[in-house]
């Protein structure tokens, strides 16, 4: 047959006279349940602690909850507090200029301090709060790579501006 | 008159549904992009100061326990105060041995059940993840644990 006999017994066929409806009424349904389900997971597992892309944290089998604090995150760059870089970092190494003679990195003292004296101006009855409630929690999002000199020295510096009730925040291992 | 009016209720009608299943595609695109897979939990830690040394002295016996991590994965178990003793528990296959460490830990804890406070000391190149799987190892044990500077 050739091509022309082909084309023309295509186009002479008989459209379908009923309009043609795609059944959508069940992948509503699915849809629905995707919507309850991912919600559902959304309210429960809220949290504003979302660590930085280049943060690789470390996997343990904690059960706490994360609650809010003030988040101090060490990377390989950068020291941060809740987001804002403080102190700088080369390969997890403070820079020797910025060391007190105690071992602790000035600018993080620096930061520290402002911070809490901004919290001292917000809340003046914080300060009274603290002998009642215990020292303020701090979060600690630090790489795991960290060498511990650095932790400790990070550490030492929140411990000598009051924080005392440290977080380390790790993955949970399932 | 009638007959008109009632065929007309008779007639199937179809609930546009194209514009919600539009809505739903959004949503759940929007959910899934900002879901986060991981969840997050933490471990409660002190930092070494006097404090935990004058709550020990509250204490029967007054004895502090020290956990001292080297790069090896030896572990270190020193007691001082009213007692003074030193084990060193060394590392098995390339890796802490934890099964023997909490077996140690255990008969300290026996030993001196009102101490349950530790000290971990690690030198200074030692990565963060070796701390916490050592702090989930010896947690259940002594949960206030407290991070400390190593004698050199």
């Amino acid at each position: 047959m050739s091509n022309r006999k082909k084309k023309r017994r295509f186009l002479r066929r008989k459209k379908p006279t009923e309009e043609m409806v795609l059944q959508i009424t069940s992948m509503a349904d699915i849809f629905t349940i995707l919507l309850v389900f991912l919600l559902k997971s959304f309210s429960t597992g809220i949290s504003n602690i979302t660590p930085s892309q280049s943060l690789s944290l470390p996997i343990a089998s904690a059960q706490e909850n994360v609650e809010e604090a003030l988040k101090l995150e060490v990377s390989d760059s950068a020291v941060m507090i809740d987001d804002q870089p403080v102190t700088s970092l080369k390969n997890f190494v403070f820079d020797s200029n910025d060391l007190e003679s105690n071992g602790t990195p000035r600018s993080l003292n620096a930061a520290l301090v402002a911070f809490r004296e901004k919290e001292r101006a917000r809340n003046p009855a914080s300060a009274g709060a603290v002998a009642e409630t215990g020292a303020p929690q701090l979060l600690v999002l630090a790489d795991q790579k960290t060498p511990y000199s650095t932790l400790k020295a990070v550490m030492t510096t929140a411990a000598i501006h009051g924080f005392g009730n440290f977080k380390l925040v790790v993955v949970e291992d399932h | 008159m009638k007959t008109s009016s009632r065929h007309e209720c008779e007639q199937d009608f179809e609930l546009n549904i194209a514009p919600i299943i539009d809505c739903f595609v959004v949503l759940i695109a929007y959910l899934l992009i900002s879901a986060s897979f991981i969840s997050l939990t933490s471990m409660d830690v002190q930092v070494a100061v006097p404090a935990i040394g004058a709550d020990a002295a509250n204490q029967k016996e007054n004895v502090e326990i020290s956990l001292d991590l080297d790069q090896n994965r030896n572990v270190t178990v020193r007691l001082t105060g009213d007692r003074t003793e030193s084990m060193v528990v060394p590392a098995r296959e390339g890796d802490w041995d934890f099964a023997a460490l909490r077996g140690k830990l255990e008969g300290l804890r026996g030993r001196f059940p009102a101490t349950d406070s530790a000290i971990l000391t690690a030198v200074q190149e030692l990565e963060y993840s070796q701390i916490v799987r050592m702090i989930e190892a010896t947690r259940g044990l002594y949960p206030k644990l407290a991070l400390g500077e190593r004698d050199e």
